[in-house]
This record gives structure tokens, sequence and C-alpha cells, in this order.
């Protein structure tokens, strides 16, 4: 058997998946989801592949934000005198 | 393939284990090798192709998302197995099914819980129904 392949794709390359199949079709992917009738016409595996890549940006979106948020409720409010000093580094720079 | 939760990290254990223990027939080539994609450990998907000389094809593929209210646990959510005869190709040289077309033998959930067609469309024949 040929070795397991592994596909890493970023949330770029995905919506980039979903725009091949939206040109290949001409529907959009809101229009694929939502009328079932356009499924029949479609090869199974674009179906199965297109599903899953509009599956998987929601996952990477939701993962997006939660490295977000845990970003942001990482950073400490600064006092007066630092936000001056820093001020003073900016314009220093 | 686990019918109870899991993740990616526990899958991949599970479908390399077996897979190594593979022995591939000398009629058959896989003209797809079992790709994962994954995009975290609880949402992933598969494919995978195997073509016979006798112009039979296998299609699996398999997806994975996490389970609503459970942290860290995916559940299968879309399944795909087709035996059959090549009756098409799709754009990427791959066999292409579509509905209509008549397979040997089709296992899936699409449109409602998972199914086997035999060599017809219809009937679907429930899970519960098949010994």
């Amino acid at each position: 058997m040929s070795p397991v392949r592994e596909q890493i794709l970023s949330l770029v390359e995905v919506e980039a998946v979903l725009h091949k199949f939206e040109e290949k079709y001409n529907v959009s992917t809101t229009e694929f989801l939502t009328r079932p009738e356009l499924r029949s016409a479609l090869i199974d595996d674009d179906v199965f592949q297109w599903e899953a890549f509009h599956a998987h940006r929601d996952e990477l979106e939701r993962l997006a934000e939660q490295v977000r948020s845990v970003y942001l409720g990482s950073l400490t409010k600064c006092d007066e005198d630092t936000r001056n000093f820093n001020n003073n580094l900016a314009l220093a720079a | 393939m686990p019918l109870q939760g899991t993740n990616y990290q526990e899958f991949r254990a599970l479908v390399d284990k077996n897979y190594d223990a593979l022995v591939k027939p000398t009629d058959c080539t896989e003209s797809l090798p079992l790709t994962f994609t994954p995009m975290s450990p609880v949402a992933w998907h598969l494919r995978w192709y195997l073509e016979f000389t006798d112009g039979k094809y296998v299609r699996i593929a398999e997806r994975y998302q996490n389970w609503p209210g459970l942290i860290g646990i995916a559940k299968r959510v879309n399944v795909a197995y087709h035996y059959g005869s090549v009756v098409r190709r799709s754009d990427d040289g791959l066999p292409g099914h579509l509905g209509s077309d008549q397979v040997d033998i089709r296992i899936d959930n699409s449109c409602a819980p998972i199914h086997l067609h035999f060599m017809a469309q219809n009937p679907h024949y429930a899970n519960s129904a098949i010994e």
C-alpha cells in the first residue's frame, strides 16, 4: 500500500477549494447547501468534499476566534506611564 | 471504524495500525491513496480510491466533526462506501458517481440515516434490515 497521506490546509486554502467548486458548478456554496435538488446532478465525491470543506471552514474560523480571544484575554492593561513610555519609544523609532 | 466518539489522534492510530496490516491484491491499484485532511483534533475527512483490473472500484469517504456539547470529541457525520463498475470519471480522473449510476453496493448516509443500496438506487436498505 502507498503511505497514508495527510493534507494540511490553511483557512485561505480551504476557501480556495470552496471557490473552485463554486466556479465549477456556477453555484454559490450557500445555494449548494440550501438547494438539495442540485446535488443529484453533481458527482458524489464533489458533494462530499464541498460539504466537508464548508464545515472545515467553520471549524478553522472557530479556532481562529478562539486563539484571538485567548490572545486578547492575555493582554494586560497598561497604566498611563507605560503608555507614555511606549509612545516615546514609537516616536524614537 | 469507531461508532463512539473519537479524536483525530486516536482515529489515526487505529487506522494506521490496521492499514499497515493490509495486503493489496495484485489486481488492485490505488488511484487515490488513503488521504486524511485534518483541520483540528475534532474535524477531519478522509478519502480513498482503489481500482481493479476488472473495471470495478472502491470508494471510501468519511467526515468527522466535533460532537456538539462534548469538548474534544468528534463523531462521524458523513460516510460513503462504494463498490461497483467505473461508469464515468470526474475531472481529477477518479471514478465519478452520480446518484442515478448503478453500483454493486453503496453504503452512505446521504439524505437519511446510514443505509445500503444494492445493485440499484432504490430501495434503500436501512441498517436494521441488514443481517
